[in-house]
């Protein structure tokens, strides 16, 4: 869906200090929501410009790996925009009405959702998982104070979004593999359609699950000290 | 002087599933040494116990004269001991080859400042020179393996599993998978192989053949490889020539001994003049 | 001629070519060994028989009608031409195997004493009809058990067409010969068999034809004893040479183009017996 790997390169931002960006990252993902309407847009459109610059992007190598989550996020503009109750409907028909407040809830869900991604995808792009494990580290020293596993919890986010990738294409294996004898995912009623997905996703879950218990074998086997280990 | 010493070591899941009984066997420092066993045999357990990432409730392991279950025990083991696991997708922390590499010196609390050189020197040792900063999906599987295999080598572990490393590469894959081995046995790497496939201990200096959850039988390759009975009795398949030293027996033909290798049935052949 | 592929040309991304100018005639009955180093495009090329590929040039033509085409019923192709994929015990979902086997059968027409009739013939096939086994879920058989299950998976639906990527990979000894044993008895049957291996000994056993797959290109299309016998283009290719063909060579006995393993013994015992007797 996205693209969610790690591009080699030499920008301001792969530069910056990895506590640093994940700290900016939550940073300037808190101002976008806290702000709305003409705020919001220009916050968002100057944060994209800033990261553009910085990670020397270019529009189309922002914008193109997120072509599938447009429709997702013209759904979601739609939905608003159509159901939003409100007392001033512009225009109704049964339970559809189409309002100021429908537009500009709309909007705003919108903006926020693709400027969070957009920041989160940048991130992720000139970002090691190294070094996203690291930052996430750091920040969340201060919490260690309350007996929290940061560095596991670290290392599992980051391995987390490494294998991303990895577990779609095993949905995509499984999903031939269901298809060569004889699934079909796009017949019959809403509830078939629920139920075909049912050998998809638990032979997905077990591939996964299989994935995570040898992976956690070649961690402990490589010396990988838990923080509950350390005495 | 043994490196690994086993004795007495049992393990089961449950009750009345006993995956090793009474394993008792000794692994020599700088050797080669094979654990030979079909699917189900017991062998990968033998390894996770020794690397205690199975608790041992029964039987003492030693490394070095280091008893696993004493108090540094499991520390002492991960600094002396790596390992390549089967699949070569599941044992990667990170996308990027060098920070993979770079995970396994953090957890030994290597200096950063030194990381860069360690990076280098392992890679180096297993080819795959200025390969630092590959992402790793794109390697072939061989090259995943040697990877994985680099990855142990910069912590200068002096004991190295392979367990069942070749199974999920294809020919060419294997074949550079053994030339590597073949390389750290002649830097006096103690050596801990465990495979299904004789092709792959073929050149062990030892071979532990396991069946029924027991030792059968042990000692060097061609003792091991050459006797028939013991090898139908595991399961595993019998090695060409020593199937064509049989099955010419059985016609009435015998030869002086019984060869390991098709040049070696060649040579016996010619000899029978 | 069953099936055939013409001037098949398949990407994935615009720049690398998986599949190139590929033609194959593929007639019925036959046993087809595809082998080739990793990366040559053999898993590709049996999911594009398969539908899942539509290729950017050129046609797949099953019984002459090409399967890509809009109005083609892919529907019941997938009924005729069965894939196993590797590892297929990854696709497993059910707690009872017959369930497992059913999946596939669920959308015909066949009465349900039908259905029933045709699983236990099919697990009958594959080895696993004994009461005890019946009664496992398929997450607790034995590995060659499940591959076995996975094969059953696609002979359920009696298919013309079996297509089989590795279909040997991670198994022992008995494991294998239990599926070679399988194989040739489908084969008996008049099914058609496209099978990926890497293991040049198998593939010369059971195998009518061998296709030596590089860089998506068809390099051999010839029955064994043709394209085993160079050593040095095996090696190049990276497919091996079965030990038959090396022993033989090396030993100088003539197999007459039949290199199984019975006939290589037999050979070396009556040279060996000649030279006894002169």
């Amino acid at each position: 869906m996205i693209d969610l790997t790690y591009q080699t390169g030499n920008s301001i931002l792969h530069r910056t200090k990895p506590v640093i960006k994940f700290l900016g990252l939550i940073f300037c993902s808190v101002i976008v929501l806290l702000s709305k309407n003409l705020l919001c847009t220009l916050i968002s459109v100057s944060l994209i410009t800033i990261l553009m610059v910085f990670a020397n992007l270019s529009i189309k190598e922002v914008f193109s790996p997120l072509k599938k989550f447009f429709f997702f996020l013209i759904m979601i503009f739609l939905m608003n925009v159509l159901f939003t109750n409100s007392d001033e409907c512009l225009y109704s028909y049964y339970f559809i009405c189409i309002s100021e407040k429908g537009i500009e809830q709309g909007y705003n869900i919108v903006l926020h959702t693709l400027t969070i991604t957009v920041l989160s995808s940048v991130y992720i792009r000139t970002t090691t998982s190294i070094e996203i494990m690291k930052g996430i580290e750091s920040a969340m020293q201060p919490l260690r104070v309350f007996n929290i596993p940061t560095k596991d919890i670290a290392l599992i986010m980051s391995i987390a979004l490494q294998f991303i990738p990895v577990f779609f294409n095993d949905i995509e294996r499984i999903k031939k593999a269901q298809m060569a004898r004889g699934a079909n995912f796009n017949r019959g009623s809403f509830l078939d359609r629920i139920r075909s997905v049912i050998p998809l996703v638990i032979p997905a879950f077990i591939s996964a699950f299989h994935r995570a218990d040898e992976l956690s074998i070649a961690i402990e086997a490589r010396g990988f000290q838990s923080d509950k280990e350390n005495t | 002087m043994t490196v690994i010493r086993a004795s007495d070591v049992s393990f089961q899941y449950r009750e009345n599933k006993k995956i090793i009984e009474n394993i008792n066997f000794s692994i020599e420092p700088g050797k080669i040494t094979a654990i030979l066993g079909k699917n189900g045999s017991g062998k990968t357990t033998i390894i996770r116990l020794i690397l205690a990432l199975l608790p041992l409730n029964e039987g003492k392991i030693y490394i070095n004269n280091v008893d696993l279950q004493s108090k540094d025990g499991i520390k002492y083991i991960r600094k002396q001991c790596g390992i390549v696991f089967q699949n070569p997708d599941n044992q990667f922390v990170s996308p990027i080859l060098e920070d993979d590499i770079k995970f396994g010196l953090s957890n030994h609390c290597i200096p950063e400042s030194l990381h860069s050189d360690c990076v280098k020197s392992a890679l180096e040792k297993v080819n795959l020179s200025g390969f630092e900063k590959r992402k790793i999906s794109t390697l072939s599987g061989g090259q995943k393996q040697r990877a994985a295999a680099a990855g142990i080598l910069a912590l200068d572990n002096n004991i190295l599993f392979f367990d069942e490393a070749g199974s999920m590469l294809d020919p060419n894959g294997k074949i550079e998978l053994r030339k590597l081995i073949e390389k750290l046995r002649n830097q006096n790497k103690t050596i801990v192989l465990v495979s299904q496939n004789i092709d792959d201990v073929i050149t062990a200096d030892r071979i532990i053949l396991i069946s029924g959850h027991k030792i059968i039988c042990s000692g060097s390759a061609r003792e091991v490889l050459t006797d028939y009975e013991k090898l139908i009795d595991a399961g595993i398949q019998i090695p060409f020539a020593v199937r064509v030293y049989k099955d010419l027996l059985q016609k009435g033909i015998k030869l002086k001994k019984c060869p390991l290798t098709i040049d070696e049935l060649a040579e016996e052949l010619w000899n029978l003049n | 001629m069953e099936l055939e592929l013409r001037n098949v040309t398949v990407s994935y991304s615009s720049a690398e070519k998986i599949l190139d100018n590929f033609n194959l005639e593929v007639n019925k009955g036959l046993f087809f060994g595809i082998t080739g180093k990793s990366g040559s495009g053999k898993t590709t090329l049996l999911e594009t028989i398969c539908g899942f590929h539509k290729p950017e040039m050129g046609q797949v033509l099953f019984n002459n009608q090409n399967i890509y085409e809009g109005k083609f019923d892919t529907v019941s192709f997938r009924k005729k031409v069965q894939m196993v994929f590797q590892f297929p015990e990854n696709q497993f979902f059910e707690t009872d195997i017959r369930k497992e086997i059913e999946f596939g059968i669920k959308n015909t027409t066949l009465s349900s004493e039908d259905l029933n009739r045709r699983v236990t013939e099919t697990l009958q096939t594959v080895g696993l009809n004994d009461n005890e086994t019946e009664e496992l879920s398929p997450f607790a058989l034995s590995g060659g058990q499940k591959r076995r299950l996975a094969l059953a998976c696609a002979l359920v639906l009696q298919p013309e067409i079996l297509l089989l990527d590795e279909p040997f990979s991670g198994l022992d000894n008995s494991g294998q010969n239990q599926i070679i044993k399988i194989l040739q008895n489908i084969k008996t049957k008049g099914t058609t068999i496209l099978m990926v291996s890497h293991d040049p000994n198998v593939l010369c056993e059971i195998a009518d034809r061998i296709i030596v797959m590089n860089d998506g290109r068809i390099i051999k299309n010839e029955i064994p004893p043709i394209v085993y016998s160079d050593k040095q283009f095996c090696s190049q290719l990276g497919i091996g040479q079965p030990d038959t063909i090396t022993a033989a060579n090396l030993l100088d006995v003539n197999l007459n183009n039949d290199f199984t393993y019975e006939n290589f013994i037999t050979k070396l015992a009556e040279k060996l017996l000649l030279k006894n007797n002169d």
